[in-house]
């Protein structure tokens, strides 16, 4: 049990290294792009144009990932859960068996 | 192998992000919406290839019967629909600045939208066929005829030109894309591949369990 959650906190490390990156480039370029133009960014033109799509697509697909992974540890952890209820009815069943 | 296999995929990431937005040029036309092609292009190539791992999985299993091959087939089944719904939704958010509209009838959207169903297919008919090998078999034929389809996204817009770009990535593309944005699309593709790779594992893995616990309790129950 202890092996599985370990293992799940190295999946959520591993995977967040990458969204904190993203997010790290994407933030700071914004808002240093709109503090020093010193004007609203527009939906139609200029550099930063549809920055919200790309912004989006990023998310999307991290978040898609992200909930995978979650499910996934759910699962085994479900799983692992199960097997140990299992181990303890064979070894009761055993015993019963030995008395 | 599975740990080697996450941290990999994690540092290739990390650098593809660094790379889509301090190293690629922006391009002239589209701007900078055009990054989104090397998230896009990659979940779609990772989508294409799970329905051919579903599709040889499919039907090696039904040559050997070994249930090895069909818990390969349903893991990549159920990151198909992840991926595939990842390529209608990032497809659909990149075409309302570049065509104006969330969706057209183009061929490749519209294939792309039957692999969708085709993955959706295959799990329901996992859930709902007879338990056992009968089951498996029938899901079988379903993800054999479903990757049929796999094709057809890949020439669609080589065979019916429409609004969606021709092939730039993969066989017989012929791209006149820059060569730095060439490379990252690559990498990022490679990238997908192997994070792909990760999670294919890990849900393998845990299918065994789940059909080893199944199988425990159907013979508690009998």
């Amino acid at each position: 049990m202890r092996l599985v959650k370990r293992r799940s906190k190295y999946k959520f490390i591993s995977l967040a290294l990458p969204f904190i990156v993203l997010f790290g480039f994407l933030i700071p370029s914004y808002l240093v792009s709109a503090d020093s133009l010193g004007a609203p960014v527009s939906d139609t033109d200029g550099p930063e144009a549809n920055l919200k799509n790309l912004f989006a697509v990023f998310f999307v697909a991290w978040v898609a990932f992200f909930g995978y992974i979650f499910f996934l540890s759910r699962r085994l952890k479900d799983l692992t859960h199960e097997l140990d209820v299992l181990k303890t009815l064979l070894k009761e069943k055993d015993s019963h068996l030995d008395e | 192998m599975r740990t080697a296999l996450l941290f990999l995929s994690a540092i290739l990431m990390m650098v593809c992000i660094y790379l889509i937005f301090m190293w690629v040029p922006t391009e002239k036309n589209l701007g900078i919406s055009q990054r989104i092609l090397y998230f896009h292009v990659p979940i779609a190539w990772v989508g294409m290839i799970s329905i051919i791992v579903v599709g040889i999985a499919s039907l090696v299993h039904l040559m050997t019967g070994n249930e090895k091959w069909d818990h390969v087939a349903y893991s990549a089944a159920e990151l198909g629909v992840i991926f595939a719904t990842l390529i209608l939704v990032t497809g659909a958010i990149w075409a309302k600045p570049v065509w104006g509209v969330w969706w057209q009838w183009d061929p490749k959207l519209t294939t792309t939208l039957i692999l969708w169903f085709i993955y959706v297919g295959y799990l329901m008919v996992r859930s709902y066929a007879p338990h056992g090998p009968r089951g498996r078999r029938y899901a079988s034929v379903v993800a054999l005829i479903g990757a049929i389809d796999a094709p057809l996204i890949y020439f669609a817009s080589v065979w019916w030109r429409n609004a969606h770009p021709d092939l730039n990535f993969g066989p017989f593309a012929e791209s006149d894309m820059d060569s730095d944005m060439r490379i990252l699309l690559i990498y990022a593709a490679i990238t997908f591949t192997i994070f792909y790779i990760y999670l294919l594992y890990e849900r393998i893995t845990i299918r065994r369990f789940e059909y080893v616990l199944d199988e425990v309790h159907r013979n508690e129950v009998s």
